[in-house]
């Protein structure tokens, strides 16, 4: 689903912010991504998100190779892929309800559909109180919960995952494991980066540790 | 289009900008015209002799139509100027003078009208050069444009040209600056949105048609007011403005 095959993300000449860095992740399977701030987890997920290019080595995400994907292939390769990042990126302008419809938009499900799914979802993560309400009057927890949402409706294979759980209390955090569980149970692999060591050792589940842009710990090997 | 305070503002910079603009080209376009409201005359008017025939008259007019800077070369029969005449010194002199006996009074003549964007000073220059060129003509009585009106107001024209133009270009560079402005904080105000629908798989195509939205509706306030600009002399009798 996801490999990395010695691969190498260098900025400018020599700062290299990952270094040979390899693994290989199958359908529906749940992985922590852990480290130290500014090991490289971000520009890991740029790369499989295919926002970066690598500068050697291969990627593969869903079969494709990215650097031999075309430019206008990346958007359909995204559609297939759910983000939910420790910023949110929610749409200020757009409503609970309507950020979460975003991606049934872009893959052009007709508007029944969508009503059933979004109001499926919204009930599923708890925000049926602020269906209509904009990101700016929201809880941090309610609008990382309105990114998962959006992250989750419309069925990706991949899910990457930056921090969920960093603006939540552990009650909260619990839930949103919780979910994803659910959803990997459906078949979706995950790949969730986070500094929290409870959530990891609670879990049980495979763990990658980057540390100044290598892999340092892999629990699969 | 959803409207946000942000576009709002470069909505509202923008039409205003656009009337400010507009009124200033009226107001240049049709100053010599704001002068004559202080009931001068800034037209020509050629007097024919009493006893001008048609033929005569059509070909004064014909030619003068042909001249470079010549709007217009209207023909004001006796009944017309009479009336005229009459209504502009009713307050003054009602039923000294009965239509019949102005009629005998008064010759016709031809009213001739220039460009608008004429300075006086052109204005002055045209009318002599018509006026050396016409004078001779036999069937000609006199010729009248206002040279001491156009005199007079030579020099207000020429400073508040200058002053105008000056303005004009330093507010153009004001408005260009705050649009210019503007457009850049809607662009960065844009730039997160365009990042979300990348980030959930639109297309290119598809992030430029929401934003084409938004320049259809800027470009639909800008398109009208062009050819306006064109059409904007005030029409009618400028003595009378």
């Amino acid at each position: 689903m996801i490999e990395f095959k010695h691969v190498y993300k260098t900025y400018g000449a020599d700062r290299h912010t990952l270094k040979d860095i390899s693994f290989n992740i199958n359908k529906g399977e749940f992985v922590f991504l852990t480290g130290p701030s500014g090991a490289g987890k971000t520009t890991l997920f740029k790369l499989i998100s295919a926002f970066e290019k690598i500068t050697s080595g291969e990627v593969f995400v869903l079969g494709h190779s990215l650097s031999k994907l075309k430019k206008g292939q990346i958007p359909f390769l995204r559609r297939k892929i759910g983000f939910v990042l420790q910023n949110y990126k929610l749409l200020k302008n757009k409503s609970v309800f309507e950020n979460i419809e975003l991606p049934l938009i872009i893959l052009d499900v007709d508007k029944e559909t969508r009503e059933k799914k979004v109001s499926e979802m919204i009930r599923h993560v708890g925000l049926e109180s602020v269906r209509d309400q904009y990101p700016d009057f929201l809880s941090g927890g309610e609008q990382q919960r309105v990114a998962i949402a959006r992250a989750l409706i419309h069925d990706p294979e991949i899910i990457i995952a930056d921090e969920p759980t960093g603006n939540l209390d552990p009650e909260l955090s619990n839930t949103i494991l919780k979910l994803f569980y659910e959803f990997s149970k459906k078949g979706m692999t995950f790949l969730v980066a986070t500094h929290d060591y409870r959530l990891i050792d609670k879990t049980k589940c495979r763990l990658l540790k980057v540390d100044k842009g290598q892999l340092v710990e892999d629990s699969a090997t | 289009m959803k409207m946000n305070p942000l576009k709002l503002s470069l909505f509202v910079i923008i039409t205003l900008s656009i009337c400010m603009i507009i009124s200033g080209l009226l107001f240049y376009k049709n100053f010599v015209g704001f002068l004559g409201a202080w009931n001068q005359s800034n037209k020509m008017n050629i007097y024919l002799k009493i006893d001008t025939s048609e033929a005569e008259r059509n070909k004064i007019i014909d030619l003068l139509k042909q001249k470079s800077n010549v709007v217009s070369a209207d023909l004001v029969d006796r009944n017309q100027a009479g009336l005229s005449f009459q209504s502009s010194l009713k307050e003054f002199s009602s039923g000294l003078v009965t239509l019949d006996e102005l009629v005998d009074l008064i010759p016709e003549s031809i009213e001739v009208d220039l460009e608008p964007m004429l300075s006086l000073k052109e204005r002055d220059d045209v009318f002599t050069a018509l006026a050396n060129e016409f004078r001779p003509n036999t069937a000609i009585e006199d010729i009248n444009y206002g040279a001491t009106w156009i005199k007079k107001f030579e020099k207000i024209d020429r400073i508040m040209r200058s002053v105008g133009i000056f303005a004009f270009l330093i507010f153009l560079l004001a408005i260009s600056y705050l649009v210019a402005l503007m457009v850049r904080v809607y662009i960065d105000d844009s730039k997160q949105e365009i990042e979300v629908y990348s980030l959930i798989g639109a297309t290119r195509w598809s992030i430029y048609q929401l934003f084409l939205k938004d320049i259809f509706i800027f470009l639909s306030i800008l398109s009208p007011p062009a050819p306006m600009v064109n059409q904007c002399k005030i029409k009618g009798n400028s003595s009378l403005l």
